[in-house]
């Protein structure tokens, strides 16, 4: 322990952990209540939800741990817009603020934030905020996912931050605008009382521990929490060495024009302090996949947290020292009413691989190589007929399969865990059975010689979905053209694919990866193929009894792929032939010259200027 | 008749057993044997000075099952599901442990890919056949999984528990096939929705199973060989007893049954105290369980993670676990701040007064400084080593700037606020307000934090039972005969079927009566239960309600819904107004009543107690004298002012300044905490005395 970590606390460190885990476990209560009572699926058996705990200047104080990492990211922007607009003297016990508004903090439409004004003896000390993901909020396409979406408009109902409370009284008027623009008003309303009971939940906790320790010590405590975040990040970013990094990387597509979007990246790192400059991106698109500001903050905030050590506390004191600026008018910096919907689901995540990717000459121990880059959300909707009367009943089907991830200094890549901004559960194929119009005919892991390295990248999944009654559907991914990267020596991963199979028909052609409202007629297959993740190191380094392991658990298709990407030779029984494999090793070796990774977009590579040298290192 | 309890936890192996017409009890502690726990259990009865002959019933809590799963250390098993899905079980839900965590690894299957084979046939989600078993592919997949070597195999097909006639039909072919090998169907052990976590359920049962089989027969073995001839009941997971026969066909059900005893007896000795809301408090070395008792039945839960998400997913008395214990280790972070925990000494190498090479500070050491532990514990068989901790300690508070006393108060407090969290989570989820509980203390170091825990939570009331430090064994005597049958029934209120509900129920009826007279039970004294798991359309928390009568008829189903949202608006404190309830699954639950060991009133004990002993305590940064008492000498109706101490053998009871103590008629002991509230409000504001 250095002198310099430790200033001296106004308050004792034993009160301040106690106020810490005081201030986690309202998190943990408020989600709890809406996982409790929430209606629609991806709510409560996707676990879309997430909670903060705010002070009064809307900065964030703690976060439920488990939650969805961009929602908690972008919160505090959006509590911070509620008292731009109304001002904290226009906030009073009982309101109650609902907001969507991707220009206002808001992460993407469906994304609904609720939050609550504390107050204590007459004063205003903080908020309480849940973000969730609600199923539709209307919009061009069911589901308020259109990734062929050029304007904000078409994405659903716009909220800016507004009350849905005031003084405890529903502001009716306000919330029959919500419930009229949506397509399943009754899960809307459900949803929403489930976070208004989440907030007042926290807000009982907020009280109690003003109560037990009194509003100077909170306050004093919320401050400590701050500065205790802060003293934590900086000593992480002071062992990043000094210099520049920079890195490239793209989006496929525009999302309308098909024309491909690149993002550039620098970053400058001196002393405790770090800066993310975009500058040298695309100016914004018409497409949807332009970032809001907000979501390109939090992007570098949850990187930050990955590449440094996740168990620095989050408030927002873990942010003091990371800047983050890109020009007004970019593709990470839209200006309204540009189209935002894919910012997050599919820019976000780039955004994040690409700032942990960037550090890598600097931390090589720490950084990941591309994961699946999507949040990859597909929507199937239509009208059945239900109940015992058989009348007609709208339906929507939120998809999301979650792939690969890439390799690590010390690990392979995850196989089909969810992107790096979510932090939900997929959903099983019987409860999409009993729920939905759906059969699934498979459902398994999607292998391949793809994103091989030192350690590999995790593996895809395929989901084949039959539908048993006409309907349409909609898609959204990225990372179906330009693969996910290898890092370091490693090779790229496998692209994101989606195919249908026409009724009658036993070939899959392929579906556009951002269109809406596609029909689809029963007994059609829709495939959706999620991406391998990009390789770590050089694939003739690794483990040889790794390699014999994945061709006998069908990782690898066969002996001839270890051979070829691995230079390992495997005898009959499947065993490592040693001496074959260090010669074959030897011979790509000197064949190749310096390690070659298998890519497309060599480009793709992190670049250090180190603050003191001369020279730049790949 | 001699009744006797065994529960083998992590670290000691416990014993409690009683005679019912001499009243004589007997109670040991002794090291768990890990590889082979029949050799703790055999040294623990002996240790209480008794032989296996001499007992007439020995109940039994084991964690042979769940070591397996944590060291990988089970049956080499199969898993057959069907054609398109073998992949299901490593795919698993695609979450991630935390946001932010890339140290994390994803658990690896119980069963390896090239053992996960594929059969085509389908169900659909109603039960209809779309395409029959292809027998042939289902032969050749058995004859790959023997030629590989399997022990055991599991068999998890789609949508099985709608219809497990493809999976009955699997188990005839494994049967000709493989006659050895051991099977586990899921439409038999959690014929529930959700392929993952039924898969997950039946592969852990099918995992555990050769191991189990092993460790029964080799307890019975050697039980046998030094004479004994009563009968063996195991504990379940779910709080209640089996054959150890059915234990070996279905051995998830043992699975987290020590923690279940424990509540258990924290349930029923509570209730003879007149309580019927507590929170069980069991404080241990490595973690503290919570569980949640209401009108003296505690909750169960659908499942249980055995590692991060693997869900075994049988009925299981709900017990949290917080990685706070006695053993919960100090430590200064990067950002200057204090943590206890969850990082433990554990029992190796144990905390810094142990002696035993440990050298980081822990909650015990911090206890023993503050001197609410006394030099010596176990009767005096291991003397504890202050100075040692008192060094480590110190040696914290000089890198936080702090005074030594400051320091090992804030450990304590940090530890009972961890563990008060992980408390108001618990009744959070329940709905219930810890206002309105006690706490029921037991575990070593339960009675040492209970009294502040409870006051930190407002809980007027702590009741630490007798010999709290065996209480779970004693639980396995509290308990009945019990065999759960569930399978899932998915319809919303306006689409249920009478006919189909009450075929369904009388198919789990007929299962579990059999299950019980293929064990011996006696049929005449079996009480049923006929419960529905109900929940509102696009909810996935389901509550248990029991129909009221049966057959189900159409007013019993509207009384049952009406149950239903009455239990839902008192758990979760709001009510749907437009919500649609539907069922999910139904179950039967058949209990055959076993003999209940009760306290007898507490008749011994001094008129006038003396203290046998008086130390200094740093409490609130004053020192106290505090005078310690043996707990035998208290005799019933006892009342003693705080701060005092009472030690009884492997246990030490801490009542604070300001609190109250009662001895109760059952020998129980009642801290009244909240004298002390005002105390526990009070600020520390930096420069403030300490």
């Amino acid at each position: 322990m250095t002198t310099d970590t430790v200033a001296t606390p106004k308050l004792d460190v034993v009160t301040l952990e106690v106020l810490r885990n005081g201030f986690i476990q309202i998190c943990e209560e408020v989600t709890i209540t809406m996982l409790k009572t929430a209606h629609s699926v991806i709510f409560n058996e996707g676990k879309d939800l997430s909670t903060g705990v705010f002070d009064r200047d809307g900065r964030l104080i703690a976060q439920d741990m488990q939650g969805c990492p961009i929602h908690i990211a972008a919160m505090p922007q959006a509590v911070k817009a509620g008292i731009e607009r109304y001002g904290v003297d226009a906030m009073y016990p009982g309101d109650v603020f609902l907001v969507n508004d991707s220009y206002a903090g808001g992460t993407h439409l469906p994304d609904v934030t609720v939050f609550a004004p504390v107050f204590w003896e007459g004063e205003l000390v903080g908020f309480i905020g849940n973000r969730g993901h609600h199923t539709d909020v209307g919009g061009m396409a069911p589901g308020s996912m259109p990734g062929d979406a050029t304007e904000m408009y078409q994405e659903g109902l716009i909220v800016p931050p507004v009350k849905i409370y005031e003084r405890g009284r529903p502001c009716r008027d306000t919330l029959s605008i919500i419930y009229a623009n949506v397509r399943l008003p009754r899960n809307t309303e459900g949803d929403i009382a489930a976070q208004r009971a989440g907030v007042q939940t926290g807000m009982r906790r907020f009280h109690s521990l003003l109560e037990r320790y009194g509003l100077d010590v909170v306050r004093a405590g919320i401050d400590e929490i701050i500065g205790y975040s802060d003293r934590q990040m900086r000593s992480e970013v002071a062992r990043i060495p000094d210099g520049t990094y920079t890195f490239v990387d793209y989006m496929d597509t525009d999302g309308l024009t098909g024309r491909r979007v690149t993002i550039a990246l620098t970053v400058r790192k001196q002393g405790s302090e770090i800066t993310f400059d975009f500058a040298g991106s695309d100016p914004q698109v018409q497409g949807a996949v332009n970032c809001p500001f907000s979501v390109t903050v939090a992007s570098v905030w949850i990187a930050m947290l990955m590449v440094t050590n996740p168990d620095i506390h989050p408030s927002e004191g873990a942010f003091t020292s990371v800047h983050v600026t890109a020009p007004p008018g970019t593709v990470v910096n839209p200006r309204p009413p540009a189209s935002t919907v894919s910012g997050l689901t599919e820019t976000c995540n780039r955004l994040i691989d690409m700032c942990i990717a960037a550090l890598a000459p600097g931390c090589p121990d720490r950084v990941v190589a591309g994961e699946l880059g999507t949040c990859n959300v597909h929507t199937l909707g239509g009208v059945r007929s239900a109940g015992p009367a058989g009348s007609p009943e709208p339906w929507v089907a939120i998809l999301n399969p979650k792939g690969g991830w890439g390799g690590m200094a010390d690990r392979d890549g995850w196989t089909c865990i969810q992107d790096p901004l979510s932090n939900c559960r997929n959903q099983p194929c019987e409860a999409l059975e009993h729920s939905f119009p759906l059969r699934v005919r498979r459902f398994s892991l999607r292998t391949g010689v793809e994103g091989a390295g030192r350690h590999r990248g995790g593996f895809g999944l395929v989901r084949d979905i039959e539908v048993t009654s006409d309907c349409v559907i909609s898609t959204c991914l990225d990372r179906a053209r330009i693969p996910p990267f290898g890092l370091l020596g490693g090779d790229d991963g496998a692209v994101n694919a989606m195919h249908v199979k026409r009724a009658g028909s036993d070939a899959f052609e392929p579906l556009p990866p951002r269109e809406s409202n596609m029909a689809l007629r029963a007994g059609d297959v829709v495939r959706i193929e999620t991406a391998i993740g990009g390789g770590f190191g050089d694939p003739l380094e690794r483990d040889p009894r790794l390699v014999a392991e994945d061709v006998r658990e069908g990782y690898l298709p066969d002996a001839a792929a270890a051979r070829e990407v691995y230079g390992v030779v495997l005898d009959d029984a499947g065993e490592v032939d040693e001496a074959a494999t260090d010669a074959l090793r030897a011979q790509l070796c000197s064949a190749r010259g310096e390690v070659r990774p298998r890519t497309d977009f060599p480009e793709r590579a992190p670049v250090f200027v180190p603050a003191t040298g001369t020279g730049a290192t790949r | 008749m001699l009744y006797a309890g065994v529960d083998v936890g992590g670290t000691f192996t416990d014993l409690f057993a009683y005679d019912d017409e001499s009243g004589e009890t007997f109670a040991a502690k002794v090291p768990t044997t890990v590889d082979n726990q029949a050799v703790g259990v055999l040294s623990c009865i002996a240790a209480a000075g008794l032989e296996p002959a001499r007992l007439d019933v020995l109940s039994h809590g084991t964690t042979t099952g769940l070591n397996a799963l944590i060291e990988r250390k089970g049956a080499i098993c199969g898993l057959l599901t069907t054609e398109g899905f073998r992949d299901v079980l490593e795919i698993m839900r695609t979450d991630r442990r935390s946001g932010y965590d890339l140290r994390w690894r994803k658990p690896q299957p119980f069963v390896p890919r090239h053992l996960r084979l594929e059969v085509p046939e389908r169900v659909l989600a109603d039960g209809t056949v779309e395409r029959p078993l292809d027998e042939n592919a289902a032969r050749t997949a058995i004859r790959r999984l023997v030629a590989d070597g399997v022990e055991s195999i599991a068999v998890c097909l789609l949508h099985a528990y709608a219809n497990p006639v493809h999976e009955r039909r699997l188990l005839e072919l494994i049967r000709e096939e493989a006659p050895d090998v051991a099977v586990s169907l899921s439409s038999d052990v959690n014929a529930e929705l959700r392929e993952f976590e039924r898969t997950n359920t039946v592969v852990i049962d099918a995992y555990i199973k050769p191991v189990m089989v092993r460790y029964i027969r080799r307890l019975a073995e050697r039980l046998e060989a030094d004479g004994f001839t009563g009968r063996l009941l195991l504990m379940q997971g779910s709080g209640g007893m089996v054959t150890p026969d059915r234990a070996c066909e279905k051995p998830i059900v043992t699975l987290s049954s020590g923690p279940a005893a424990g509540a258990i007896a924290a349930a029923t000795i509570a209730q003879a105290a007149g309580v019927g809301d507590i929170v069980t408090f069991d404080v241990g070395g490595t973690s503290t369980d919570v569980a949640l008792v209401h009108d003296g039945e505690p909750y169960l839960d659908g499942q249980k993670q055995v590692e991060w998400g693997l869900p075994a997913r049988v009925p299981m008395i709900d017990v949290a676990s917080v990685g706070a214990g006695g053993g919960s280790i100090g430590w200064v972070d990067e950002g200057g701040l204090l943590k206890m925990g969850p990082r433990s000494a554990g029992s190796t190498p144990g905390p810094v007064c142990y002696g035993k090479g440990g050298s980081e500070p822990t909650l015990s050491d911090a206890l023993l400084v503050k001197g609410i532990l006394g030099p010596s514990i176990a009767d005096g068989a291991l003397e504890l080593d202050v100075d040692a901790a008192r060094e480590q300690i110190g040696a914290l508070a000089e890198r936080l700037d702090l005074p030594l006393e400051r320091v090992v108060s804030g450990m304590v407090e940090i530890a009972q606020a961890n563990m008060a969290n992980a408390v108001r989570s618990v009744s959070i989820w329940k709905g219930l307000d810890p206002r309105d509980l006690t706490l029921v203390a037991f575990g070593g170091a339960g009675g040492m934090v209970a009294g502040p825990v409870a006051a930190m939570l407002d809980i007027p009331t702590v009741l630490v039972p007798p010999v709290p430090g065996n209480s779970c064994a004693m639980g396995t005597l509290m308990t009945d005969y019990q065999e759960d049958t569930a399978v899932a029934y998915l319809a919303r209120a306006d689409d249920v079927d009478l006919d189909t509900v009450n075929r369904q129920l009388a198919m789990l009826r007929d299962q579990a009566l059999a299950a019980l007279s293929q064990h011996g039970m006696p049929a005449d004294a079996v009480e049923l239960a006929e419960l529905a798991d109900i929940r509102y359309h696009g909810q996935i928390h389901e509550l248990q309600v029991p129909f009221e009568a049966h057959p189900v008829t159409g007013d019993v189903l509207a009384a049952t819904f009406q149950a239903f949202e009455e239990a839902y608006e008192e758990t979760y404190t709001i009510r749907l107004a437009n919500g649609l309830p539907e069922i999910v699954s139904l179950r039967v639950r058949a209990r055959v009543r076993l003999p209940h060991y009760a306290i007898p009133d507490h008749r011994d004990g001094h008129d006038t107690p003396e203290p046998t002993a008086a130390r200094e305590v740093i409490h609130d940064g004053e020192t106290f004298l505090v005078d310690v008492y043996e707990r035998a000498h208290l005799k019933a109706g006892t009342t003693l002012d705080g701060p005092v101490i009472l030690e009884e053998p492997g246990s030490t009871v801490w009542v604070a300044p300001g609190m109250g103590l009662e001895v109760d008629r059952l020998g129980n002991l009642i801290i009244h905490t909240l004298a002390s509230a005002d105390a526990m409000r009070r600020p520390a504001l930096a420069g403030e005395e300490v």
